[in-house]
């Protein structure tokens, strides 16, 4: 019985609504097009719920770092307030008030920005580290490179004005060649692992009631 | 007549090769058994878990595992096969973890995954008979906005100073952060993901990668269980049917004959 609760039935399960969902793609019939507009409310709903374990979460994690004053742990206190702060604003005016607005906008979005402007330096860091003659693979990568960059930047056209279609042919030929061979058998592993949960193959998100063969 | 009516145009030769991949594999599923397991070429990056996993036990320093941004949706969205290859990958790293006695973060982008996780390391240490190690603490979340949990996570890396790093799902900008962060503390990285435009960052920063279709097939290989086994040659005779359609379609179409072309767009 036990084994029916926690295995057969969320299988059975699974495989239902899978079916159903995936049938949605395929048919314009409204009866399993309603079905599947009511199971991705259901999951909205369950994401909610465990929105607020993410919430216990964060807040677990930092009181701990807090109570242990573990390293840098002011910046967990920083957190906790800003947290209590936001929620406070957005449970009082809204999240589509204008000082909710102002808060968002004007300080996390600049500091969003300013990680995203820091990739320039960990793309500078990996590539001193990476582009390297050491072997056959890590020149071809370092030459290809050299070829793109060239292609890119307007000095390359300056030295030579074979770069840029040398860089263009490594992008448009090989570069393209390549992604769309991967593309196309990532897009064969994704089916295969969706029709291994359906059918009951893949069953390690069940846990270790479902994690033993039949 | 009035059946095909039912179907959306454009998307019927698409329903018809999936129905196709589904028998194919459905066949090699309930047809592998033990005495017939098909010959998977190595995965030099899913063999060297222990070895990731022994290296940071011997440093006294903790494994790391992440699922990349794996958007507020997580398991909801189009993300969801990569979400379940990761953690088909964090199921088989948290037994090998426990039984060597090191330590796991996992952090995690997207509360709904928050409790699956849970449940997997916790059935790891289980299995491995170390269900007293296992720490509900060990796993952390940072929140759904792609920036906040990247700080969050290179706060982890910097902080606990991670003696491995492993990271296999769906990941965006952040994939070279991580693993460049994880590189300059020294740490042994394993890293696999969809998207063709991170794999050259992890295959610039990290030890082991995983390419392509090697992250999907990932839980089959560790697994070791002849049916996903069998999942692994029909996901194989299924490219050599895509490629079969490929070629035959692109000579056609390059002696002036649309039809391959034509059909899959019915």
């Amino acid at each position: 019985m036990a084994t029916l609760m926690r295995r057969e039935i969320p299988l059975a399960i699974t495989l239902l609504v899978g079916v159903i969902v995936i049938a949605d793609y395929f048919v314009s019939i409204p009866a399993v097009n309603q079905t599947t507009n009511v199971l991705t409310s259901w999951g909205v709903v369950i994401s909610g719920f465990a929105a607020l374990l993410g919430v216990i979460n964060v807040i677990k994690h930092n009181v701990g770092l807090i109570r242990e004053q573990k390293k840098d742990y002011y910046y967990s206190v920083i957190l906790l307030i800003i947290f209590v702060f936001m929620t406070l604003i957005g449970s009082i005016f809204t999240i589509k008030h204008p000082i909710y607005d102002f808060f968002y906008f004007n300080v996390f979005t600049p500091l969003a920005v300013t990680v995203w402007g820091m990739l320039a330096f960990w793309i500078a860091g990996a590539a001193y580290r990476s582009f390297r003659f050491t072997g056959i693979d890590s020149s071809i990568m370092l030459t290809c490179a050299i070829l793109v960059m060239l292609r890119n930047a307007p000095i390359g056209a300056a030295i030579w004005g074979g770069f840029p279609p040398m860089g263009d042919w490594v992008m448009s030929v090989l570069n393209v060649a390549t992604n769309r061979g991967i593309t196309i058998s990532i897009a064969i592993g994704v089916i295969a692992i969706g029709i291994r949960v359906l059918l009951g193959a893949e069953r390690g998100y069940l846990g270790s009631s479902g994690g033993e063969e039949a | 007549m009035i059946a095909l009516t039912l179907f959306i145009e454009g998307r019927i030769i698409q329903l018809v090769y999936l129905v196709i991949m589904v028998v194919i594999i459905s066949y090699f599923l309930n047809t592998i058994k033990k005495e017939n397991l098909p010959k998977i070429r190595q995965i030099p990056a899913l063999d060297a878990i222990p070895e990731i996993v022994g290296r940071a036990t011997e440093t006294g320093r903790p494994v790391h595992f992440t699922l990349g941004w794996t958007r507020p949706e997580g398991l909801r969205g189009g993300n969801a096969a990569t979400i379940l290859a990761g953690l088909s990958v964090l199921s088989h790293l948290s037994n090998i973890v426990a039984e060597m006695g090191a330590e796991l973060i996992v952090t995690l982008g997207s509360p709904d995954i928050i409790p699956v996780a849970t449940e997997i390391i916790q059935d790891g240490y289980a299995a491995a008979g170390y269900m007293e190690a296992f720490n509900p603490d060990q796993i952390l979340f940072f929140g759904t906005e792609q920036f906040a949990y990247i700080s969050g996570v290179l706060g982890v890396i910097g902080r606990e100073n991670i003696g491995s790093n492993v990271m296999v799902g769906p990941f965006a900008g952040e994939a070279l952060m991580f693993a460049e962060a994880a590189a300059r503390e020294g740490a042994m990285q394993l890293a696999g993901t969809q998207s063709v435009y991170q794999t050259p960052f992890f295959i610039a920063c990290c030890d082991y990668f995983l390419i392509g279709e090697e992250v999907y097939a990932a839980g089959a290989y560790l697994s070791k269980e002849p049916r996903q086994l069998g999942s692994i040659r029909g996901q194989d005779a299924s490219k050599i049917l895509s490629l079969i359609t490929l070629i035959i379609g692109s000579l056609l179409s390059i002696l002036g004959n649309n039809f391959v072309l034509n059909l899959l767009n019915m």
